[in-house]
């Protein structure tokens, strides 16, 4: 009661964080939740579509080829291992490793877009043929631009990461890119499973 | 698909249309023919019956709890306050805040209760009202089509089929089955004296089950944005005593009238040379086209343009040559007929009956 | 302490034991404030204007503008009124009352009523939890550019006769490539997907500020109601927006490229648009409500000067409301021919929520009771809301019915729901809103015997336009119907309601009669006119460009009532740079310090490129490719640091 009040005194206090202690970590997640919803949302459209029809594919389609969906997902979940390496090398602040990791994350999401490309070159359904063609090139469509922008922001992060001088608060935003590439291997699994699947389970 | 205004066509039909501006400018009893009864709340049949049951709980109930509420707001607001002058903290005590809340929650479930029950009621009848489809009901195929009703009874055997357009005779006191169907957007038929509506929708078939309980006019309308006409869009359902219904569709399965007198030959004559038969049926004879309305019997109708105007010889002429000035943006172009071909055209569809 | 190991709280306290104590006064001398404004200074001139990351400047940009578009949503309603005021009236062309129709429903819907609640947050939150801007102050501009721009090629369509007209809910197939050929739903389509960009990257920022950046002290527990509905409402934003927006891309895709998403003759399905719309179409709802009932809040605590009831109950109340409505959105579809037990659990769900709303509704009149009132404008218009809100909840319940929802669904009678529960749950508390916080926005006040007249004639003008529509319902009259029959015998409730319209316009000309005079020359206010108990009331009237000298540090849920002259204040932010102190989302213990990028011409040139990728859309798929490229140009160049050494400064060292 008697002693003084004192002033909340924050000079001393760091100058940077990491993870959900910071606001950038806070607009990720929410920028993980409109996107996750907007994944969310093309899976409940190819849901309806499947229970409403007959066939799926409905003829004289099939599916894309499973090579692909197999090839992609085993790029996807081998790229978790750098990812996990970059987050915590980002958090110790390990320079070396974090570049390191970033290259190899480089290397994965452009093979991915490589082999996603050829992909499309292949599909048999077009996107104005059916509703299935419609829903299936839309979702592959968004995941790919999903994909591409994380590329472009890796890039611009790898590229970062080699400047003099590199600031703490830097390594914030490659934990944070780190975060986000596990938002995006875990919105593709169920994708894999709808689209390569799903229609050859019947 | 608007037309321009058809100030040449005029020059041609001025002549033909000066007696039928003549009798527009007397009250036109036959406007009388554009409406039925229309309200929700003088319900004609078992099904808008019981919707209005429900109603009436859901607005004794809502007033009353809107009484209440109203009346302990101005309560709040006009008793005596003590002047402001400290925060009164802390806030007030727990127990009280917690009876109010109680109140509140316990007043709302117990008329949500109610209604959710008056609802389940409600639902439960007219399900009931719903019979099974293959038990020889009437069954109407109405199809929505911008801006205009397709009407079509439908019956076993072929040539018992009934088409007509905007109208809808059924008997009195027997449940009548309507298919739902669209021709291109979604449409909503609603008929308020009778039931609430239903929606047609592309790609699926809807249902309605009507029935009135005393014979009458009953007016209806699209009740889902369809486009540029859907304020005209309207139609009718007569409902007759069984005798009269059963005259009714006799009369409307018969072919087209042959002509009786000269002006009326040359009327078909005039008819089946034009481009009306590019949309539209007449029965006996060659036209055969089914995108506008049938007009094996229209004359038997009351309104022309899905109750738009009546079905006088004046407004079907005016009908004729400048539909888009009565209905701008429906899809039946102007017709320039010059006066020696007009009038046998109106003789001849005014025998169609 | 090494920048690794950073620990809350034990900083800041081994910092200050060798500190003097308590109160602002004793840290004159380490504050440079002539710095500190320079800080927050932005450059002069247009440049600097387009370049402006201020949240209190931006806010003000945004409520100009929602309001703005407000008063033009209106003249298209007036219009309308005027067509329906007697039967087969020929003042507007079918096409014209079509697109008319539309461009209101779009106006109040997504240029309005959102954005408004939107702006309200932006100006208000920051300022209400203790901080200096907003957690990403350079998105907040990008976001109020996309919107400007969105609003103005909206605009532009209808100004050239080639605006929306299948209504603001777009159904398709209407809304598709078959009948409405042209660009007028390509307008739609591209411009309110863009538009959605803006408020999903406002619900961000707004929870982001909420979780991060509240005063020392102000537990989630303390936070002002107003705050607690802009981040239930934001989180809302995010899922019912991105839902929109997916479904505004299909129907982008379907019009340009011919997908079949709609399509029945291919597996698609109409309905699928309206589960999709209405998904988000039901939360939005909320999304416009509950920002109002916070609002209401504030405003029932300063007038009744006693703590909020149950302020625990309203915030579960919020809460539930934001859970609920998600899963409501098939009662805009009753009559589509669904299976019954469908209708029948989604009929319960509608009336179920009627239940938190009914829980704030008797917390607000316990709060009046206990009360010691003073009636002022922002109190009548919350005894407006309170009033018309109830009427529309409860013709809201009545909707729920199924049976009922089969003759009442698409006619006047939901016109008239919905323009009481929106015009009464949120336009009401916004005016209440604008008399009780125009003083700290402009520091004046506006007249209290205009705003009297200004509630009054809305009052009535409302009931009189609206109430009637409740029987037109009934008695066989349709929604969006540009003319109608003499004989049906609805001409005198139309004429009554247009009658009624009048007098609702003239109430909102005296509202702006009333900013008008009072900008120039209102009441001077002081810090806190109207004795209020949140901490905007605390700054000045209006605020300093930084908010706050010293941020506030709270003790209780109404820190200005409770606070002494020697309150506790957080010391030690930098004056060279914009530094915030970040704290911990529950307990908002001190964590660490940020700083904000300042102003920047980028979000203004990314917004640029959005604008051009979508509205170039319409009109040539190249604009997918150019645009894609720009954006992704300008938003690298926004987010490249510009000094590699110089990210940020070191704080004024310890003495």
């Amino acid at each position: 009661m008697n002693a003084p009040v004192r002033n909340v005194d924050v000079r001393g206090l760091p100058d940077h964080a990491y993870g959900l202690r910071t606001v950038l970590g806070w607009g990720t997640l929410g920028f993980i939740a409109i996107e996750g919803t907007v994944f969310a949302t093309l899976v409940a459209s190819y849901l309806y579509g499947y229970a409403r029809a007959e066939l799926w594919p409905p003829l004289p389609f099939g599916p894309p080829l499973l090579v692909f969906g197999v090839v992609n997902t085993v790029l996807l979940l081998l790229s978790l291992l750098p990812n996990v390496l970059c987050r915590r090398a980002a958090e110790t602040q390990n320079l070396p490793r974090v570049r390191g990791c970033l290259l190899a994350m480089l290397a994965l999401e452009v093979a991915f877009l490589v082999v996603r490309g050829y992909e499309f070159a292949g599909l048999e359904v077009r996107w104005d043929d059916n509703f299935y063609g419609s829903i299936l090139w839309t979702m592959l469509a968004a995941h790919t631009l999903h994909l591409f922008a994380d590329l472009v922001e890796t890039a611009v992060l790898f590229a970062l990461a080699y400047r003099r001088g590199i600031r703490p608060h830097r390594f914030a935003d490659i934990h944070d890119n780190a975060t986000y590439w596990y938002f995006a291997v875990v919105a593709w699994l169920p994708l894999a499973a709808l689209i390569y699947v799903l229609p050859r389970l019947s | 698909m608007l037309s321009p205004r058809p100030y040449p066509l005029l020059r041609y039909a001025g002549a033909a249309l000066a007696p039928a501006l003549l009798l527009a400018a007397l009250p036109d009893l036959a406007r009388a023919g554009l409406v039925g009864e229309h309200d929700a709340l003088s319900p004609a049949g078992p099904q808008a019956m019981h919707i209005d049951r429900l109603w009436r709980a859901l607005l004794w109930g809502c007033t009353a709890v809107f009484a209440l509420v109203t009346g302990a707001l101005v309560f709040a607001v006009v008793q005596h306050h003590p002047a402001p002058n400290t925060h009164d903290l802390p806030a007030p005590a727990r127990r009280r805040v917690v009876r109010v809340i109680s109140f509140a929650v316990g007043l709302c479930v117990a008329v949500l209760s109610w209604f959710t029950a008056e609802t389940l009621i409600a639902e439960h009848r007219l399900r009931g009202l719903e019979r099974p489809e293959d038990d020889g009901h009437l069954t109407i195929l109405v199809t929505g089509r911008r801006w205009w009703w397709d009407i079509r009874y439908e019956f076993p055997q072929a040539s018992d089929i009934v088409a007509t357009a905007n109208e809808i005779h059924i008997p009195v006191g027997r449940p009548v089955h309507l298919r739902l169907v669209t021709a291109d957007v979604i449409h909503s038929f609603w008929v308020p004296a009778l039931h609430g509506k239903r929606d047609l929708i592309p790609g699926r078939e809807n249902h309605l089950w009507l029935q009135a309980d005393r014979p009458g006019v009953y007016e209806g309308q699209c009740a889902e944005f369809c486009g540029y006409q859907h304020a005209k869009m309207r139609l009718l359902v007569i409902a007759r005593p069984e005798d009269e219904f059963h005259r009714w569709i006799a009369e409307q399965r018969l072919p087209a009238r042959e002509p009786a007198t000269e002006s009326e030959r040359l009327g078909r004559e005039v008819f089946l040379k034009s481009s009306c038969v590019m949309c539209h049926t007449v029965r006996g004879t060659g036209a055969a086209s089914r995108a506008g309305p049938d007009l094996t019997h229209l004359a038997s109708r009351r309104t022309l343009g899905a109750v738009s105007v009546p079905n006088t010889r004046g407004h079907l002429a005016g009908w004729i040559l400048d539909p888009q000035g009565i209905k701008p943006g429906n899809h039946m172009p102007p017709h320039a007929f010059p006066a020696e071909e007009l009038h046998p055209l109106l003789d001849y569809l005014e025998s169609l009956k | 302490m090494t920048p690794q190991d950073p620990r809350p709280c034990d900083a800041a306290s081994a910092a200050s034991d060798a500190a003097p104590p308590a109160g602002p006064r004793a840290y004159d001398a380490w504050l440079d404030e002539a710095s500190l404004r320079r800080t927050w200074t932005r450059a002069p001139g247009f440049y600097g204007w387009l370049t402006a990351t201020d949240h209190k400047e931006i806010g003000r940009r945004f409520i100009a503008t929602a309001f703005i578009f407000f008063l033009v949503g209106g003249v298209l309603a007036a219009l309308m009124r005027i067509q329906l005021a007697s039967p087969e009236n020929t003042f507007l062309s079918p096409d014209r009352y079509n697109q008319i129709f539309t461009m209101h429903g779009v106006t109040m819907m997504f240029l309005f009523a959102v954005p408004m609640m939107e702006a309200a947050a932006i100006y208000l939150v920051p300022l209400m939890v203790g901080t200096r801007n907003l957690a990403f102050p350079r998105l907040n501009t990008f976001s109020y550019y996309i919107y400007l721009f969105g609003g103005i090629l909206l605009y532009v369509g209808f100004v050239l006769d080639i605006g929306p007209d299948a209504g603001w809910f777009a159904y398709v197939p209407l809304a598709g490539p078959e009948f409405s050929p042209g660009k007028r739903m390509d307008f739609w389509a591209e411009i309110i997907t863009f538009l959605e960009i803006s408020a999903l990257v406002g619900a961000v920022e707004i929870v982001a500020t909420v979780l991060k950046l509240r005063a020392p002290g102000m537990t989630l527990r303390r936070m002002p109601l107003f705050v607690w509905a802009m981040l239930v409402t934001s989180v809302m934003i995010v899922f019912a927006m991105a839902t929109v927006e997916t479904a505004s891309v299909y129907l982008i895709l379907e019009r340009l490229v011919g997908t079949h998403f709609f399509n029945p003759a291919q597996g698609g399905d109409p309905l699928l648009w309206q589960h999709a719309f209405w998904f988000f179409g039901h939360p939005e709802v909320y999304i416009i409500f509950i920002p109002a009932t916070g609002m209401v809040a504030q405003i029932l605590i300063a007038f009744s000067q006693r703590p909020i009831v149950g302020y625990p109950a309203i915030v579960t109340a919020m809460i539930a409301t934001g859970f609920l409505g998600f899963g409501l959105w098939v009662h805009h579809m009753f009559t589509t021919g669904l299976p019954w037990i469908g209708l029948s659990v989604f009929a319960i769900i509608s009336m179920l929520i009627a239940i938190p709303s009914g829980i704030q509704v008797f917390c607000w009149i316990a709060t009046l009771w206990n009360g010691r009132l003073r009636l002022r404008t922002p109190l009548w218009f919350v005894l407006g809301f309170i009033f018309i809100f109830v009427l529309g909840g409860l013709t809201g319940v009545m909707l729920a019915a199924v049976p009922f929802n089969f003759q009442a669904h698409d006619t006047y009678f939901v016109v008239a729901h919905f323009h009481y529960v929106l015009i009464g749950g949120a336009v009401f508390p916004l005016f209440g809103a604008f008399y009780y916080w125009f003083p700290k926005l402009y520091g004046r006040m506006l007249s209290e015997r205009l705003g009297r007249w200004n509630f009054w004639l809305m009052f009535v003008g409302f009931n009189l336009t609206f109430f009637p529509m409740h029987k037109l319902g009934f008695d066989g009259m349709p929604r969006r119907v540009y003319t109608y029959l003499d004989e049906t015998g609805w001409r005198p409730l139309n004429q009554l309601s247009s009658l009624g319209a009048v007098v609702l316009a003239l109430g909102v000309l005296v509202f702006v009669v009333n900013v008008v005079r009072s900008l120039r020359r209102g009441a001077p206010a002081g810090d806190n006119p109207w004795d209020a108990d949140t901490l905007e009331w605390a700054a000045a009237s209006p605020p300093a460009l930084e908010n706050f000298r010293n941020p506030p540090v709270v003790d209780s849920r109404y820190p200005l009532w409770t606070r002494t002259p020697d309150a506790p204040v957080v010391v030690g932010l930098s004056d060279r740079v914009q530094e915030a102190l970040v704290t911990i989302a529950i307990d908002a213990t001190p964590d660490h310090r940020t700083v904000f990028p300042g102003p920047s011409i980028w979000p203004f040139i990314a917004a640029c490129s959005v604008t051009l990728l979508f509205f170039g859309t319409i009109f040539t798929l190249w604009a997918v490719p150019v645009g894609l490229v720009l954006l992704t140009t300008s938003l690298v160049v926004w987010l490249w640091p510009r000094h590699p050494d110089a990210d940020r400064d070191e704080a004024p060292p310890a003495s």
